[in-house]
């Protein structure tokens, strides 16, 4: 390697990872998940799933009956359902990804993120 | 060193298809490999080394016309047709970089070079990317595969430099 290969291989990796920790540090790009409710097979809300550790309560009446998910530092849980089984409620809080699923109100909350590939095909 | 404009018509073909059919092994030998795919788009590279090669035998026109060959054919081969909007578009920009190199910066060894080619490469698919799925944040993944790219161009330019010192020029002579 010469001066100026050496030169290249510098600027080409402190650009890189200069970029790298812009995007994801300074922008948060990429990052952004959303909690999305869906009532009855439609999107019902989306909301930001923040980091913060105050409570966000969020209540979901419909005509199939009524819930409520609670949405605190990266987490969201049920936390109560009109349901008579409540397998939602006892179902574990989610965090990155996965659902809760209250299926005699047709209630699902899952978690979105942005920028989430569905599959890749080569 | 421009060896290729000496040939004849039927030399110029018969080498066009020895090259792309080299690019072409290689290119379907890596992705068989499954180690560095962990994001989609990130290969070793090693049909860059044709690339290279061509480029320094017979010009930017043959290098880029064995470069295109070698995406389409690969993409069909392997079945997704679109890659070949990506690679072909990235070899473009790969190849004019690599010229504009060789053209302006005589300091810049073959190394160099290909981690220039590797980086433009990857701009090219970046932005056809970019384009086919209209999403701008697209870019945001240049600084992922520059830097595996660096590294990868320097592996694959060591290897062309060990085989244009291992002396391939007096083998295509015959």
């Amino acid at each position: 390697m010469t001066k100026a290969d050496k030169r290249i291989f510098a600027i080409l990796i402190t650009l890189s990872i200069i970029s790298i920790l812009f995007i994801n540090v300074i922008l948060g790009l990429g990052r952004e998940k959303y909690v999305v409710i869906e009532t009855n097979g439609r999107e019902y809300a989306k909301y930001k799933l923040s980091e913060e550790k105050n409570v966000n309560t969020i209540e979901i009446n419909t005509e199939f009956g009524y819930n409520k998910i609670e949405i605190f530092s990266g987490n969201v849980k049920m936390v109560d359902s009109s349901c008579k089984d409540k397998s939602c409620v006892h179902s574990k809080k989610i965090s990155s990804g996965g659902m809760i699923i209250c299926l005699p109100n047709k209630c699902v909350v899952r978690i979105d993120s942005e920028g989430s590939v569905d599959g890749v095909a080569y | 060193m421009e060896l290729l404009t000496k040939l004849s018509i039927a030399k110029k073909i018969s080498h066009t298809g020895l090259f792309v059919a080299l690019a072409l092994v290689l290119s379907l030998l890596e992705s068989s490999f499954s180690f560095l795919g962990t994001l989609p788009g990130m290969k070793i590279g090693l049909a860059n080394i044709v690339t290279m090669i061509a480029l320094s035998f017979g010009g930017p026109i043959f290098a880029i016309t064995v470069g295109l060959l070698r995406s389409l054919l690969s993409s069909i081969f392997s079945g997704a047709v679109t890659m070949f909007l990506y690679s072909g578009f990235g070899t473009l920009l790969c190849v004019v970089s690599m010229q504009l190199c060789v053209k302006f910066e005589s300091k810049i060894s073959i190394i160099g070079r290909s981690m220039i080619g590797a980086f433009f490469f990857n701009v090219g698919q970046v932005i056809v990317a970019a384009v086919a799925v209209s999403n701008i944040h697209m870019l945001s993944y240049l600084p992922v595969l520059t830097f595996v790219s660096t590294f990868c161009g320097i592996f694959t330019g060591y290897i062309a430099k060990l085989i244009m010192e291992a002396g391939y020029v007096g083998f295509w002579k015959i």
